[in-house]
Protein backbone atom coordinates (compact mmCIF):
# COMPACT_ATOMS: atom_id res chain seq x y z
CA UNK A 1 0.00 0.00 0.00
CA UNK A 2 1.68 3.36 -1.18
CA UNK A 3 0.34 5.67 1.94
CA UNK A 4 -0.41 3.90 5.35
CA UNK A 5 -3.55 5.23 7.07
CA UNK A 6 -2.42 6.42 10.46
CA UNK A 7 -3.19 3.39 12.95
CA UNK A 8 -4.32 3.78 16.44
CA UNK A 9 -5.03 1.46 18.87
CA UNK A 10 -7.23 1.49 21.98
CA UNK A 11 -8.73 -0.66 24.83
CA UNK A 12 -12.39 -1.29 24.57
CA UNK A 13 -13.12 -2.64 28.02
CA UNK A 14 -10.90 -5.20 29.34
CA UNK A 15 -11.07 -7.81 26.86
CA UNK A 16 -10.74 -5.90 23.24
CA UNK A 17 -8.88 -3.42 21.54
CA UNK A 18 -10.12 -1.21 18.43
CA UNK A 19 -7.44 -0.26 15.74
CA UNK A 20 -8.89 2.49 14.50
CA UNK A 21 -7.62 3.63 10.91
CA UNK A 22 -7.41 7.54 9.68
CA UNK A 23 -8.84 9.22 7.96
CA UNK A 24 -11.94 7.89 8.43
CA UNK A 25 -15.02 7.34 7.35
CA UNK A 26 -13.22 6.72 3.59
CA UNK A 27 -12.76 3.81 1.21
CA UNK A 28 -8.85 3.77 1.91
CA UNK A 29 -9.08 3.06 5.95
CA UNK A 30 -11.91 1.02 5.55
CA UNK A 31 -9.54 -1.45 2.90
CA UNK A 32 -6.77 -0.93 5.47
CA UNK A 33 -9.26 -2.49 8.14
CA UNK A 34 -9.87 -5.26 6.42
CA UNK A 35 -6.71 -5.96 5.14
CA UNK A 36 -5.93 -6.18 8.78
CA UNK A 37 -8.56 -8.14 10.21
CA UNK A 38 -8.07 -10.99 7.35
CA UNK A 39 -4.36 -10.44 8.06
CA UNK A 40 -5.51 -11.07 11.82
CA UNK A 41 -7.92 -14.20 11.26
CA UNK A 42 -5.44 -16.08 9.08
CA UNK A 43 -2.42 -15.31 11.66
CA UNK A 44 -4.45 -14.74 14.92
CA UNK A 45 -2.68 -12.87 17.92
CA UNK A 46 -2.14 -15.18 20.74
CA UNK A 47 -5.39 -15.44 22.75
CA UNK A 48 -7.27 -13.82 19.72
CA UNK A 49 -10.65 -14.64 19.76
CA UNK A 50 -11.57 -12.68 16.39
CA UNK A 51 -11.27 -9.58 14.11
CA UNK A 52 -13.73 -7.84 12.70
CA UNK A 53 -13.64 -4.86 10.01
CA UNK A 54 -16.27 -2.00 10.13
CA UNK A 55 -15.79 1.42 8.53
CA UNK A 56 -12.37 1.90 9.19
CA UNK A 57 -12.12 0.32 12.27
CA UNK A 58 -10.97 -3.11 13.94
CA UNK A 59 -12.35 -4.54 16.50
CA UNK A 60 -9.93 -7.26 18.07
CA UNK A 61 -11.86 -9.36 20.83
CA UNK A 62 -9.34 -11.16 23.21
CA UNK A 63 -9.89 -14.12 25.55
CA UNK A 64 -9.93 -14.12 29.06
CA UNK A 65 -8.59 -17.65 29.48
CA UNK A 66 -5.13 -16.87 27.51
CA UNK A 67 -2.84 -14.98 30.15
CA UNK A 68 -1.48 -13.09 27.05
CA UNK A 69 -4.34 -11.05 26.71
CA UNK A 70 -4.17 -9.43 30.22
CA UNK A 71 -2.01 -6.90 30.34
CA UNK A 72 -0.94 -3.92 28.24
CA UNK A 73 1.46 -5.72 25.79
CA UNK A 74 -1.29 -6.58 24.33
CA UNK A 75 -2.25 -3.21 22.97
CA UNK A 76 1.70 -2.82 21.51
CA UNK A 77 1.61 -6.77 19.84
CA UNK A 78 -1.75 -5.84 18.01
CA UNK A 79 -0.35 -2.07 17.08
CA UNK A 80 3.07 -3.73 15.27
CA UNK A 81 1.02 -6.57 13.51
CA UNK A 82 -1.47 -4.18 12.39
CA UNK A 83 1.23 -2.09 11.01
CA UNK A 84 2.89 -4.97 9.55
CA UNK A 85 0.09 -6.13 7.86
CA UNK A 86 -0.29 -2.84 5.93
CA UNK A 87 3.03 -3.06 4.65
CA UNK A 88 3.29 -7.02 3.34
CA UNK A 89 -0.13 -6.82 2.29
CA UNK A 90 -0.91 -6.83 -1.04
CA UNK A 91 -3.75 -4.18 -0.33
CA UNK A 92 -5.85 -5.56 -3.23
CA UNK A 93 -9.11 -6.73 -1.90
CA UNK A 94 -11.19 -9.07 -4.81
CA UNK A 95 -13.31 -6.78 -7.05
CA UNK A 96 -16.32 -6.35 -5.89
CA UNK A 97 -19.66 -7.90 -7.95
CA UNK A 98 -22.75 -5.86 -8.67
CA UNK A 99 -26.25 -7.09 -7.64
CA UNK A 100 -29.47 -6.06 -8.59
CA UNK A 101 -32.23 -6.35 -5.48
CA UNK A 102 -36.08 -6.05 -6.05
CA UNK A 103 -37.57 -4.40 -3.66
CA UNK A 104 -41.36 -3.73 -2.62
CA UNK A 105 -41.52 -0.54 -0.77
CA UNK A 106 -44.27 0.47 1.74
CA UNK A 107 -47.70 -1.04 3.07
CA UNK A 108 -46.95 -4.06 5.31
CA UNK A 109 -43.21 -4.47 3.26
CA UNK A 110 -42.06 -1.18 4.55
CA UNK A 111 -43.92 0.19 7.81
CA UNK A 112 -41.57 2.73 7.96
CA UNK A 113 -42.19 4.50 4.71
CA UNK A 114 -44.82 6.99 5.38
CA UNK A 115 -42.81 7.96 8.56
CA UNK A 116 -39.65 8.64 6.82
CA UNK A 117 -41.53 10.65 4.06
CA UNK A 118 -42.85 12.56 7.09
CA UNK A 119 -40.00 13.26 8.83
CA UNK A 120 -37.37 13.96 5.65
CA UNK A 121 -40.36 16.17 3.99
CA UNK A 122 -40.31 14.53 1.14
CA UNK A 123 -43.08 12.54 -0.42
CA UNK A 124 -43.17 8.78 -0.46
CA UNK A 125 -42.12 8.27 -3.93
CA UNK A 126 -39.40 10.81 -3.54
CA UNK A 127 -37.89 8.90 -0.72
CA UNK A 128 -38.38 5.74 -2.85
CA UNK A 129 -36.34 6.94 -5.47
CA UNK A 130 -33.25 8.68 -3.70
CA UNK A 131 -33.26 5.37 -1.78
CA UNK A 132 -33.07 2.98 -5.50
CA UNK A 133 -31.53 5.59 -7.48
CA UNK A 134 -28.16 4.86 -6.19
CA UNK A 135 -25.41 2.37 -6.10
CA UNK A 136 -24.46 1.21 -3.34
CA UNK A 137 -20.89 -0.41 -1.43
CA UNK A 138 -21.04 -3.13 1.17
CA UNK A 139 -19.16 -1.31 3.93
CA UNK A 140 -19.38 -4.40 6.62
CA UNK A 141 -20.95 -7.52 6.70
CA UNK A 142 -22.44 -8.17 10.09
CA UNK A 143 -25.43 -7.54 13.29
CA UNK A 144 -26.74 -10.88 11.36
CA UNK A 145 -24.97 -13.73 9.43
CA UNK A 146 -25.26 -11.52 5.69
CA UNK A 147 -25.92 -8.84 7.08
CA UNK A 148 -24.54 -6.00 4.57
CA UNK A 149 -23.98 -2.44 5.63
CA UNK A 150 -24.27 -0.70 3.01
CA UNK A 151 -22.99 3.38 1.93
CA UNK A 152 -23.83 5.86 0.84
CA UNK A 153 -27.57 6.82 1.74
CA UNK A 154 -28.67 10.13 -0.20
CA UNK A 155 -28.06 12.59 2.64
CA UNK A 156 -31.63 13.64 2.22
CA UNK A 157 -32.67 10.52 3.74
CA UNK A 158 -30.14 10.25 7.11
CA UNK A 159 -32.37 9.60 10.26
CA UNK A 160 -31.66 8.39 13.53
CA UNK A 161 -32.45 5.12 14.78
CA UNK A 162 -36.09 3.77 15.98
CA UNK A 163 -36.06 5.25 19.91
CA UNK A 164 -36.27 1.73 20.84
CA UNK A 165 -35.74 -1.23 18.29
CA UNK A 166 -38.57 -3.39 17.21
CA UNK A 167 -38.71 -6.97 18.87
CA UNK A 168 -39.41 -8.58 15.14
CA UNK A 169 -37.90 -7.62 11.83
CA UNK A 170 -39.06 -10.02 9.27
CA UNK A 171 -36.81 -11.65 7.11
CA UNK A 172 -35.29 -9.15 3.87
CA UNK A 173 -36.65 -6.24 5.35
CA UNK A 174 -34.93 -3.26 3.59
CA UNK A 175 -33.82 -0.33 6.24
CA UNK A 176 -31.98 2.84 6.44
CA UNK A 177 -30.07 4.09 9.56
CA UNK A 178 -28.00 7.27 9.79
CA UNK A 179 -26.06 6.88 6.39
CA UNK A 180 -26.51 3.57 5.77
CA UNK A 181 -28.76 1.18 4.39
CA UNK A 182 -28.84 -2.73 4.75
CA UNK A 183 -31.43 -5.55 4.21
CA UNK A 184 -32.20 -8.16 6.72
CA UNK A 185 -30.54 -11.34 6.47
CA UNK A 186 -32.22 -13.29 9.27
CA UNK A 187 -35.56 -12.23 11.32
CA UNK A 188 -34.23 -10.40 14.53
CA UNK A 189 -35.06 -7.65 16.43
CA UNK A 190 -33.98 -4.19 14.95
CA UNK A 191 -33.74 -0.57 15.14
CA UNK A 192 -33.93 0.62 11.77
CA UNK A 193 -36.31 2.39 9.73
CA UNK A 194 -37.93 -0.35 7.28
CA UNK A 195 -38.58 1.39 4.16
CA UNK A 196 -39.53 -2.51 1.92
CA UNK A 197 -38.49 -6.08 1.51
CA UNK A 198 -36.75 -8.31 -0.52
CA UNK A 199 -36.69 -12.01 -1.42
CA UNK A 200 -33.36 -12.23 -1.57
CA UNK A 201 -31.23 -14.82 0.04
CA UNK A 202 -28.54 -13.62 1.82
CA UNK A 203 -27.68 -16.13 4.24
CA UNK A 204 -27.08 -19.91 3.61
CA UNK A 205 -26.66 -21.84 7.15
CA UNK A 206 -26.91 -25.18 5.10
CA UNK A 207 -23.52 -24.20 3.38
CA UNK A 208 -20.58 -26.49 3.71
CA UNK A 209 -17.99 -24.16 4.05
CA UNK A 210 -18.29 -21.04 6.20
CA UNK A 211 -17.24 -18.30 4.33
CA UNK A 212 -19.79 -19.60 1.29
CA UNK A 213 -22.52 -19.12 3.79
CA UNK A 214 -22.86 -15.54 3.25
CA UNK A 215 -24.32 -14.14 -0.40
CA UNK A 216 -22.34 -10.78 -0.44
CA UNK A 217 -18.54 -9.36 0.58
CA UNK A 218 -17.29 -6.55 1.54
CA UNK A 219 -16.43 -4.61 -1.64
CA UNK A 220 -19.72 -6.01 -3.52
CA UNK A 221 -21.93 -3.16 -5.10
CA UNK A 222 -25.87 -3.26 -4.24
CA UNK A 223 -28.69 -1.42 -6.78
CA UNK A 224 -32.22 -1.80 -5.07
CA UNK A 225 -35.02 -2.11 -7.76
CA UNK A 226 -38.54 -0.90 -6.82
CA UNK A 227 -40.47 -3.99 -7.28
CA UNK A 228 -43.03 -3.02 -9.89
CA UNK A 229 -40.24 -1.69 -12.19
CA UNK A 230 -38.18 -5.03 -11.63
CA UNK A 231 -38.06 -6.98 -15.09
CA UNK A 232 -37.95 -10.85 -14.17
CA UNK B 1 -11.45 -41.54 19.60
CA UNK B 2 -13.41 -44.75 20.81
CA UNK B 3 -16.93 -45.16 19.88
CA UNK B 4 -18.93 -42.93 22.95
CA UNK B 5 -20.39 -45.84 25.74
CA UNK B 6 -22.17 -43.35 27.25
CA UNK B 7 -25.00 -41.04 26.46
CA UNK B 8 -27.48 -38.87 28.27
CA UNK B 9 -31.77 -38.93 26.35
CA UNK B 10 -33.10 -36.37 26.95
CA UNK B 11 -36.08 -37.19 29.04
CA UNK B 12 -37.76 -33.91 29.26
CA UNK B 13 -36.38 -30.45 28.48
CA UNK B 14 -35.67 -27.60 30.06
CA UNK B 15 -36.81 -23.87 29.57
CA UNK B 16 -33.93 -23.38 27.40
CA UNK B 17 -30.75 -25.53 27.80
CA UNK B 18 -28.29 -24.94 24.92
CA UNK B 19 -25.01 -27.09 23.99
CA UNK B 20 -22.14 -24.45 24.35
CA UNK B 21 -18.19 -24.73 24.03
CA UNK B 22 -15.22 -21.56 24.71
CA UNK B 23 -14.03 -22.31 20.81
CA UNK B 24 -14.80 -19.31 18.57
CA UNK B 25 -15.95 -19.61 15.11
CA UNK B 26 -14.01 -16.64 14.37
CA UNK B 27 -17.18 -15.70 12.17
CA UNK B 28 -17.96 -12.26 13.09
CA UNK B 29 -17.08 -11.08 10.15
CA UNK B 30 -19.35 -12.50 8.61
CA UNK B 31 -22.08 -11.53 10.54
CA UNK B 32 -22.60 -14.31 13.22
CA UNK B 33 -22.65 -13.97 16.44
CA UNK B 34 -19.89 -14.68 19.05
CA UNK B 35 -22.36 -17.77 21.55
CA UNK B 36 -20.71 -19.64 23.64
CA UNK B 37 -21.19 -19.78 27.31
CA UNK B 38 -22.92 -16.34 28.91
CA UNK B 39 -21.42 -16.97 32.81
CA UNK B 40 -17.88 -18.64 31.57
CA UNK B 41 -16.39 -18.57 34.66
CA UNK B 42 -19.64 -21.09 36.02
CA UNK B 43 -19.15 -22.90 32.96
CA UNK B 44 -15.17 -23.76 33.82
CA UNK B 45 -16.03 -24.80 37.22
CA UNK B 46 -17.99 -27.21 35.88
CA UNK B 47 -15.93 -28.88 33.72
CA UNK B 48 -13.52 -29.05 36.56
CA UNK B 49 -15.31 -30.24 38.77
CA UNK B 50 -16.57 -33.03 36.44
CA UNK B 51 -12.63 -33.74 36.47
CA UNK B 52 -12.97 -32.48 32.96
CA UNK B 53 -8.88 -32.57 31.73
CA UNK B 54 -9.96 -29.89 29.23
CA UNK B 55 -13.21 -27.50 29.85
CA UNK B 56 -11.61 -25.05 27.30
CA UNK B 57 -12.30 -27.30 24.72
CA UNK B 58 -15.38 -29.66 26.01
CA UNK B 59 -18.87 -29.14 25.04
CA UNK B 60 -21.26 -28.82 28.45
CA UNK B 61 -24.66 -27.38 28.47
CA UNK B 62 -25.83 -24.00 29.82
CA UNK B 63 -29.48 -23.76 31.35
CA UNK B 64 -32.07 -21.39 32.17
CA UNK B 65 -32.90 -21.33 35.77
CA UNK B 66 -34.86 -25.06 34.97
CA UNK B 67 -32.47 -27.40 33.27
CA UNK B 68 -33.60 -30.93 31.55
CA UNK B 69 -34.15 -34.13 33.16
CA UNK B 70 -31.76 -36.99 31.36
CA UNK B 71 -31.57 -40.74 31.81
CA UNK B 72 -27.89 -41.63 31.16
CA UNK B 73 -27.94 -45.23 28.78
CA UNK B 74 -24.12 -46.91 29.29
CA UNK B 75 -21.74 -46.91 31.58
CA UNK B 76 -21.22 -44.53 34.77
CA UNK B 77 -20.33 -40.92 33.87
CA UNK B 78 -18.85 -38.45 36.29
CA UNK B 79 -20.54 -35.02 36.46
CA UNK B 80 -20.84 -31.61 37.84
CA UNK B 81 -23.27 -28.95 37.78
CA UNK B 82 -22.30 -25.13 38.44
CA UNK B 83 -24.04 -21.66 38.14
CA UNK B 84 -26.42 -20.20 39.75
CA UNK B 85 -28.32 -21.58 42.80
CA UNK B 86 -29.56 -25.30 40.80
CA UNK B 87 -30.39 -28.30 42.43
CA UNK B 88 -29.20 -31.51 40.73
CA UNK B 89 -31.22 -34.49 41.52
CA UNK B 90 -30.42 -37.91 40.89
CA UNK B 91 -32.51 -40.34 41.51
CA UNK B 92 -34.85 -38.21 43.36
CA UNK B 93 -31.69 -37.47 45.66
CA UNK B 94 -31.10 -33.66 46.13
CA UNK B 95 -27.04 -33.51 45.28
CA UNK B 96 -24.67 -30.06 45.56
CA UNK B 97 -23.94 -27.77 43.16
CA UNK B 98 -19.94 -27.43 42.50
CA UNK B 99 -19.13 -30.43 43.23
CA UNK B 100 -18.74 -33.89 41.21
CA UNK B 101 -20.98 -36.59 41.01
CA UNK B 102 -21.43 -39.95 39.34
CA UNK B 103 -24.41 -40.95 37.30
CA UNK B 104 -24.75 -44.80 37.52
CA UNK B 105 -25.86 -46.35 34.59
CA UNK B 106 -29.71 -45.92 34.10
CA UNK B 107 -29.31 -42.86 36.47
CA UNK B 108 -31.87 -40.34 36.18
CA UNK B 109 -30.62 -36.70 36.46
CA UNK B 110 -32.92 -33.81 37.16
CA UNK B 111 -31.93 -29.96 37.26
CA UNK B 112 -34.23 -28.26 39.28
CA UNK B 113 -34.04 -24.21 39.44
CA UNK B 114 -32.86 -23.22 43.08
CA UNK B 115 -33.80 -19.80 44.67
CA UNK B 116 -31.46 -17.52 43.08
CA UNK B 117 -29.36 -16.93 39.97
CA UNK B 118 -30.32 -17.42 36.32
CA UNK B 119 -28.40 -20.06 34.77
CA UNK B 120 -26.96 -23.55 35.13
CA UNK B 121 -24.11 -25.19 34.01
CA UNK B 122 -24.02 -29.21 33.24
CA UNK B 123 -20.40 -30.37 32.31
CA UNK B 124 -19.47 -33.98 32.05
CA UNK B 125 -15.84 -35.94 32.03
CA UNK B 126 -14.85 -35.54 28.32
CA UNK B 127 -17.34 -33.10 27.06
CA UNK B 128 -20.32 -34.34 25.17
CA UNK B 129 -19.90 -35.51 21.61
CA UNK B 130 -22.18 -32.80 19.36
CA UNK B 131 -20.69 -32.24 16.10
CA UNK B 132 -18.65 -28.67 15.23
CA UNK B 133 -20.26 -26.60 13.17
CA UNK B 134 -17.52 -24.34 11.57
CA UNK B 135 -15.11 -24.93 14.54
CA UNK B 136 -17.39 -25.02 17.63
CA UNK B 137 -20.46 -26.62 19.14
CA UNK B 138 -22.05 -24.10 20.61
CA UNK B 139 -25.70 -23.33 19.76
CA UNK B 140 -25.90 -19.97 17.66
CA UNK B 141 -29.81 -19.22 18.02
CA UNK B 142 -29.02 -15.58 16.11
CA UNK B 143 -28.20 -17.69 13.34
CA UNK B 144 -30.65 -20.62 13.22
CA UNK B 145 -27.80 -23.27 12.40
CA UNK B 146 -28.52 -27.01 11.79
CA UNK B 147 -29.89 -29.12 14.78
CA UNK B 148 -28.57 -28.76 18.21
CA UNK B 149 -26.39 -25.80 17.23
CA UNK B 150 -29.48 -23.74 16.44
CA UNK B 151 -32.28 -24.73 18.49
CA UNK B 152 -32.83 -25.85 22.36
CA UNK B 153 -32.80 -29.35 23.49
CA UNK B 154 -36.01 -31.47 22.55
CA UNK B 155 -37.18 -34.63 23.87
CA UNK B 156 -35.85 -37.47 22.69
CA UNK B 157 -32.29 -35.14 21.99
CA UNK B 158 -29.51 -37.64 22.67
CA UNK B 159 -25.75 -36.54 24.24
CA UNK B 160 -23.42 -38.55 23.85
CA UNK B 161 -20.28 -38.82 26.33
CA UNK B 162 -16.95 -37.83 24.24
CA UNK B 163 -14.32 -40.29 26.83
CA UNK B 164 -15.18 -44.23 27.66
CA UNK B 165 -15.97 -43.28 31.39
CA UNK B 166 -14.41 -45.82 34.11
CA UNK B 167 -16.28 -44.68 36.79
CA UNK B 168 -18.41 -46.74 39.86
CA UNK B 169 -21.30 -45.36 41.10
CA UNK B 170 -19.77 -46.24 44.58
CA UNK B 171 -17.36 -42.64 44.39
CA UNK B 172 -18.22 -40.38 47.32
CA UNK B 173 -21.24 -38.37 46.82
CA UNK B 174 -21.25 -34.81 48.70
CA UNK B 175 -24.87 -34.21 49.94
CA UNK B 176 -23.79 -30.92 51.27
CA UNK B 177 -25.82 -28.12 49.71
CA UNK B 178 -23.87 -25.29 49.36
CA UNK B 179 -24.69 -21.89 50.73
CA UNK B 180 -26.19 -19.27 48.03
CA UNK B 181 -24.06 -16.83 46.87
CA UNK B 182 -24.56 -13.26 49.39
CA UNK B 183 -24.70 -11.48 45.98
CA UNK B 184 -28.04 -12.45 44.72
CA UNK B 185 -29.94 -12.93 47.80
CA UNK B 186 -30.69 -9.00 47.84
CA UNK B 187 -30.01 -5.14 47.79
CA UNK B 188 -28.39 -4.10 44.43
CA UNK B 189 -25.63 -5.72 42.82
CA UNK B 190 -21.77 -3.34 41.46
CA UNK B 191 -21.61 -3.90 37.89
CA UNK B 192 -17.95 -2.85 37.28
CA UNK B 193 -17.43 -0.64 34.11
CA UNK B 194 -14.71 1.01 32.10
CA UNK B 195 -15.56 3.57 29.67
CA UNK B 196 -17.13 3.11 26.59
CA UNK B 197 -16.14 4.53 23.29
CA UNK B 198 -18.69 7.45 23.08
CA UNK B 199 -18.22 8.32 27.09
CA UNK B 200 -16.46 11.64 26.35
CA UNK B 201 -18.83 12.85 23.98
CA UNK B 202 -21.77 12.95 26.44
CA UNK B 203 -22.76 15.84 28.73
CA UNK B 204 -21.36 15.12 32.43
CA UNK B 205 -24.90 15.32 33.59
CA UNK B 206 -25.81 11.92 31.48
CA UNK B 207 -22.68 10.71 32.52
CA UNK B 208 -23.13 11.07 36.13
CA UNK B 209 -26.90 9.82 35.96
CA UNK B 210 -25.64 6.46 33.77
CA UNK B 211 -23.49 6.20 37.18
CA UNK B 212 -26.93 6.14 39.84
CA UNK B 213 -28.16 3.20 41.76
CA UNK B 214 -31.47 3.28 40.36
CA UNK B 215 -31.23 0.22 37.35
CA UNK B 216 -33.26 -3.12 37.70
CA UNK B 217 -32.52 -5.87 35.01
CA UNK B 218 -35.65 -5.67 33.10
CA UNK B 219 -37.54 -8.71 31.93
CA UNK B 220 -36.27 -8.03 28.27
CA UNK B 221 -32.85 -10.42 29.55
CA UNK B 222 -32.03 -12.83 27.28
CA UNK B 223 -28.39 -14.37 25.57
CA UNK B 224 -28.36 -11.07 23.68
CA UNK B 225 -27.91 -8.87 25.72
CA UNK B 226 -30.27 -7.09 28.85
CA UNK B 227 -31.70 -4.37 29.18
CA UNK B 228 -31.91 -2.05 32.18
CA UNK B 229 -35.09 -0.25 33.58
CA UNK B 230 -34.78 3.25 35.06
CA UNK B 231 -35.51 6.91 34.57
CA UNK B 232 -34.13 8.64 31.00
CA UNK B 233 -31.36 10.39 31.48
CA UNK B 234 -31.57 14.50 31.91
CA UNK B 235 -34.08 15.92 28.76
CA UNK B 236 -32.19 19.06 29.14
CA UNK B 237 -29.42 17.49 27.82
CA UNK B 238 -30.76 15.45 25.27
CA UNK B 239 -29.01 17.27 22.20
CA UNK B 240 -26.48 14.44 22.68
CA UNK B 241 -28.74 11.97 21.10
CA UNK B 242 -28.90 14.21 17.66
CA UNK B 243 -25.16 14.86 17.57
CA UNK B 244 -24.51 11.36 17.69
CA UNK B 245 -27.43 9.87 16.06
CA UNK B 246 -25.34 9.54 12.74
CA UNK B 247 -22.41 7.32 14.34
CA UNK B 248 -21.21 4.80 11.64
CA UNK B 249 -21.73 0.97 12.85
CA UNK B 250 -19.10 -0.57 14.49
CA UNK B 251 -17.97 -3.43 16.06
CA UNK B 252 -19.83 -4.19 19.25
CA UNK B 253 -17.30 -5.66 21.98
CA UNK B 254 -18.80 -8.13 24.41
CA UNK B 255 -20.25 -6.42 27.26
CA UNK B 256 -20.98 -3.03 25.39
CA UNK B 257 -23.42 -1.19 27.26
CA UNK B 258 -25.32 0.39 24.52
CA UNK B 259 -27.73 3.63 25.18
CA UNK B 260 -30.45 3.49 22.56
CA UNK B 261 -32.28 7.00 22.57
CA UNK B 262 -34.68 5.70 24.92
CA UNK B 263 -32.24 6.42 27.44
CA UNK B 264 -32.48 2.66 29.24
CA UNK B 265 -29.08 1.23 28.77
CA UNK B 266 -28.37 -2.52 27.30
CA UNK B 267 -25.69 -4.57 28.01
CA UNK B 268 -24.76 -6.71 25.31
CA UNK B 269 -23.82 -10.48 26.02
CA UNK B 270 -22.47 -13.49 23.68
CA UNK B 271 -25.40 -13.55 21.10
CA UNK B 272 -25.40 -9.60 20.15
CA UNK B 273 -24.60 -9.09 16.66
CA UNK B 274 -21.43 -8.31 15.77
CA UNK B 275 -22.04 -4.64 14.61
CA UNK B 276 -24.03 -1.89 15.88
CA UNK B 277 -24.51 1.97 15.89
CA UNK B 278 -26.23 2.92 19.28
CA UNK B 279 -24.20 5.00 21.53
CA UNK B 280 -21.88 2.81 23.95
CA UNK B 281 -21.37 4.89 26.67
CA UNK B 282 -19.76 2.23 28.74
CA UNK B 283 -18.18 -1.54 28.52
CA UNK B 284 -19.14 -3.80 30.92
CA UNK B 285 -15.88 -5.37 32.31
CA UNK B 286 -15.62 -9.27 31.64
CA UNK B 287 -15.86 -10.58 35.49
CA UNK B 288 -18.83 -8.83 35.72
CA UNK B 289 -20.63 -10.17 32.45
CA UNK B 290 -20.44 -13.47 34.16
CA UNK B 291 -21.77 -12.38 37.04
CA UNK B 292 -24.98 -10.49 35.01
CA UNK B 293 -25.71 -13.94 33.55
CA UNK B 294 -27.12 -14.52 36.96
CA UNK B 295 -28.93 -11.87 37.86
CA UNK B 296 -32.82 -12.07 38.00
CA UNK B 297 -35.10 -9.86 36.56
CA UNK B 298 -36.09 -7.18 39.28
CA UNK B 299 -32.59 -6.64 40.75
CA UNK B 300 -31.31 -3.50 41.87
CA UNK B 301 -28.12 -3.12 39.35
CA UNK B 302 -25.12 -0.01 39.42
CA UNK B 303 -22.87 0.89 36.95
CA UNK B 304 -19.08 1.47 39.00
CA UNK B 305 -16.33 2.98 37.38
CA UNK B 306 -13.07 0.72 37.74
CA UNK B 307 -9.52 0.16 36.14
CA UNK B 308 -8.32 -1.96 33.35
CA UNK B 309 -6.14 -3.52 35.76
CA UNK B 310 -8.68 -4.55 38.54
CA UNK B 311 -10.75 -5.57 35.53
CA UNK B 312 -8.19 -8.23 35.00
CA UNK B 313 -7.70 -9.40 38.43
CA UNK B 314 -11.18 -9.74 38.65
CA UNK B 315 -11.50 -12.00 35.31
CA UNK B 316 -8.21 -14.32 37.19
CA UNK B 317 -10.37 -14.61 39.98
CA UNK B 318 -13.31 -15.51 38.10
CA UNK B 319 -11.99 -17.86 36.31
CA UNK B 320 -10.08 -19.46 39.67
CA UNK B 321 -11.45 -22.78 40.89
CA UNK B 322 -13.44 -21.58 43.87
CA UNK B 323 -17.00 -20.45 44.00
CA UNK B 324 -17.42 -16.68 43.64
CA UNK B 325 -17.25 -14.96 46.74
CA UNK B 326 -19.78 -12.05 47.57
CA UNK B 327 -21.32 -9.22 45.69
CA UNK B 328 -20.55 -5.44 46.59
CA UNK B 329 -24.05 -3.26 47.35
CA UNK B 330 -24.14 -0.51 45.91
CA UNK B 331 -25.02 3.12 46.80
CA UNK B 332 -23.02 3.54 48.86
Amino acid sequence: MAVSPDVRVRWVGDRALRITLAPAPSAEAASAAELIARGLRRRPMPGMVDALAAYGSVLVTLSPLAASTSGESARSDLSARARMALLTGDGSLAQGRRFQVPVRYGGDDGPDLEDVARLTGLTAGEVITRHAGRIYTVMAIGFRPGFPYLGDLHPSLRLPRLATPRTHVPVGSVAIAGGQTGIYSTASAGGWRILGRSSIRLFHPEAKDLEQSVAFRVGDEVVFVPAQMARS
Amino acid sequence: MSEPRSRFEVVSPGLFDLVVDTLPRRALHLGFSETGPLDLSAFLRAGRRAGDPAPDRSAGLEFLLRGPTLLLRGDPVRAAVAGGAIVPVLNGNPLAVERPFVVPSGGRLELLPGRQGLRGYLAVRGGFVVPSIWGSRSADLPSGLPELSGRPLRRGDILAVAQPQTETATAEQDVRMVELEPEFRSGCTELRVLPGPEWPLLPKSVRQHLLRPHYRVSTQANRVGVRFTGPPPPEADGKWKQVLAGLPSQGNAPGCVQLPPDGEPIVLLADRGPIGGYIRPLQMIAADQWRLAQIRPGQKVQFVPTTRRAAWLACQEALGSQPRQGGDRCGK
